[in-house]
């Protein structure tokens, strides 16, 4: 099996990383290998996220097709290049491959902490981010064989959404 | 502060990121909107207790104190051109502006207690909102450079010595464990520092759909395991051990108290075991000093003492002054 990273050298060694919970397996050359250690060691988070990127994203052919944000002008390749984005309207604008990034980096991909004081949510809104949060803690309980929790949360999940359908004309 | 946590946890911190909706986030290369960024920031909080410092009209030594202090980051540093912080006077909160984020909001505290240091946070965070709203989304909340700190902004960390666990070689079993919850280990000077004089910065790494109080009950729990495995160490290495063990203190100790001249990473070594004797007591420093030392005895800190007290003087020299005159005062 040929090296992932540089795709010239036979891979050797295979090295995994554990991120929100998931596994991702890579196989790499004694030189690659090297290289992304002397990342881990200095701590550098930027780097081995834009080579975790790389690997994820191979499926993208060149920088032209590369989708682009219109707000800033920054493509996704520049943000695979360098573990940025360039404004706000890129997670929008890159939203299908930044999904799956953040499911990888976080484990989950709908906020529960804190909004601005001007925030109100519109009440689809708020319905949306309650559904994700049951969703994810039905999961979570399900990974863990705690099938009461998970039944509880399914029971919660349909009363809200079938009560969401009752009132609709 | 319990005594068992004061001797392995230094200090807690809380940090959130956030970002203005109107402006790109690279502010950095941009001087008009960085300087749009320090304005409103410097606006929302004239009205006290906060100093603006500009990076760029302050001199190298001072703005390497400010990041030994933990008051800027190595990041900040790098773009000292449009680099600014907004400090509180008692020095427990920092806002710098135009980092990775257009505001890195962060709060200090002496230990365990990072939903004070949360609360500090958010005060600061709700005086910058009034002045110009921060990108936000329902779904992914509030909006960073880097997708690492989506969600939240938050990162809350604790800044713990363990010596005992990383001469006993468990730093790499707990680096493991602490990465399945979803927090991470490093060195004292955030991402990319060594772990010098056995410091380490316990913090979480997820800042997505988790709230700000989970993140913060996670770290704490990891703390206080961590304190526990540290004790529980120290105290069987001194009844196995205890000539070795206090005979390496004692040396240190009488090192720090005599040496002339001393460089940065050899201070540490000492300065580490100063600590674990401490803490341990068996030397009658007082800790609140020895923690002091970790940041007066560092390379700016010590350049500006020089200058200050005979121009030719090297910094290594300087050092070894600071430090005699800790031990001497405390006795």
């Amino acid at each position: 099996m040929l090296c992932e990273e540089c795709k010239k050298n036979q891979a050797t060694v295979s090295i995994t990383v554990t991120a929100g919970g998931e596994m991702t397996t890579r196989h790499l050359c004694p030189d690659c290998m090297k290289a992304m250690e002397n990342q881990l060691a200095k701590g550098d988070i930027q780097s081995f996220l834009s080579s975790i990127l790389t690997l994820m994203s191979s499926a993208q052919p060149n920088e032209e097709q590369s989708p682009v944000c219109e707000a800033c002008g920054f493509r996704y390749s520049d943000f695979e290049r360098t573990g940025k984005l360039g404004c706000a309207q890129c997670y929008r604008a890159f939203s299908e491959q930044l999904k799956p990034l953040l499911q990888r980096i976080h484990g989950r991909t709908q906020h529960a902490g804190r909004r601005p004081a001007a925030y109100t949510p519109s009440a689809k809104d708020a319905l949306d981010a309650q559904l994700a949060q049951l969703r994810q803690k039905m999961e979570e309980a399900v990974a863990s064989e705690n099938f009461e929790d998970a039944a509880k949360y399914r029971d919660e999940l349909r009363a809200l959404t079938s009560g969401g359908e009752a009132k609709q004309p | 502060m319990t005594e068992n946590a004061k001797s392995v946890v230094l200090s807690g911190r809380v940090r959130l990121a956030r970002n203005y909706y109107d402006l790109p986030f690279h502010t950095a290369d941009d001087t008009a909107n960085a300087e749009a960024c320090i304005q409103r920031a410097h606006q929302a909080l004239s009205g006290g207790p906060y100093d603006l410092y500009r990076l760029s009209e302050m001199p190298n030594v001072e703005c390497l104190k400010l990041m030994e202090c933990h008051l800027v980051s190595r990041d900040l540093l790098m773009h000292a051109d449009v680099g600014a912080a907004l400090i509180r006077n008692d020095k427990r909160v920092s806002v710098m502006v135009n980092e990775e984020d257009h505001l890195r909001i962060q709060a200090m505290v002496d230990g365990l207690e990072l939903s004070d240091a949360a609360q500090q946070a958010f005060a600061a965070e709700e005086r910058l909102e009034a002045v110009c709203a921060f990108s936000f989304d329902p779904q992914l909340g509030y909006l960073t450079s880097c997708p690492t700190n989506t969600g939240t902004g938050m990162r809350a960390s604790l800044m713990m010595h363990l010596p005992m666990l990383t001469r006993f070689k468990q730093m790499g079993n707990v680096n493991q464990s602490v990465a399945k919850l979803g927090l991470t280990t490093r060195g004292i000077y955030g991402e990319g520092s060594e772990a010098l004089g056995d410091l380490y910065q316990v913090s979480n790494q997820v800042t997505l759909g988790r709230t700000e109080e989970e993140i913060i009950e996670a770290v704490v729990a990891v703390g206080r395991q961590l304190i526990d495995m540290e004790l529980s160490l120290r105290d069987q290495c001194l009844q196995k051990q205890e000539t070795e063990l206090t005979d390496a203190l004692m040396r240190s100790y009488g090192i720090l108290r005599y040496a002339v001249s001393m460089d940065e990473k050899e201070f540490m070594q000492h300065w580490s075991n100063l600590r674990l004797g401490t803490a341990m007591g068996l030397m009658d420093a007082r800790l609140p000093a020895v923690d002091e030392l970790l940041t007066m005895a560092q390379d700016a800190h010590a350049k500006r003492y020089a200058q200050q007290l005979s121009p030719g003087m090297s910094v290594e020299r300087a050092r070894c002054e600071i430090i005699r005159k800790t031990l001497q005062s405390n006795p």
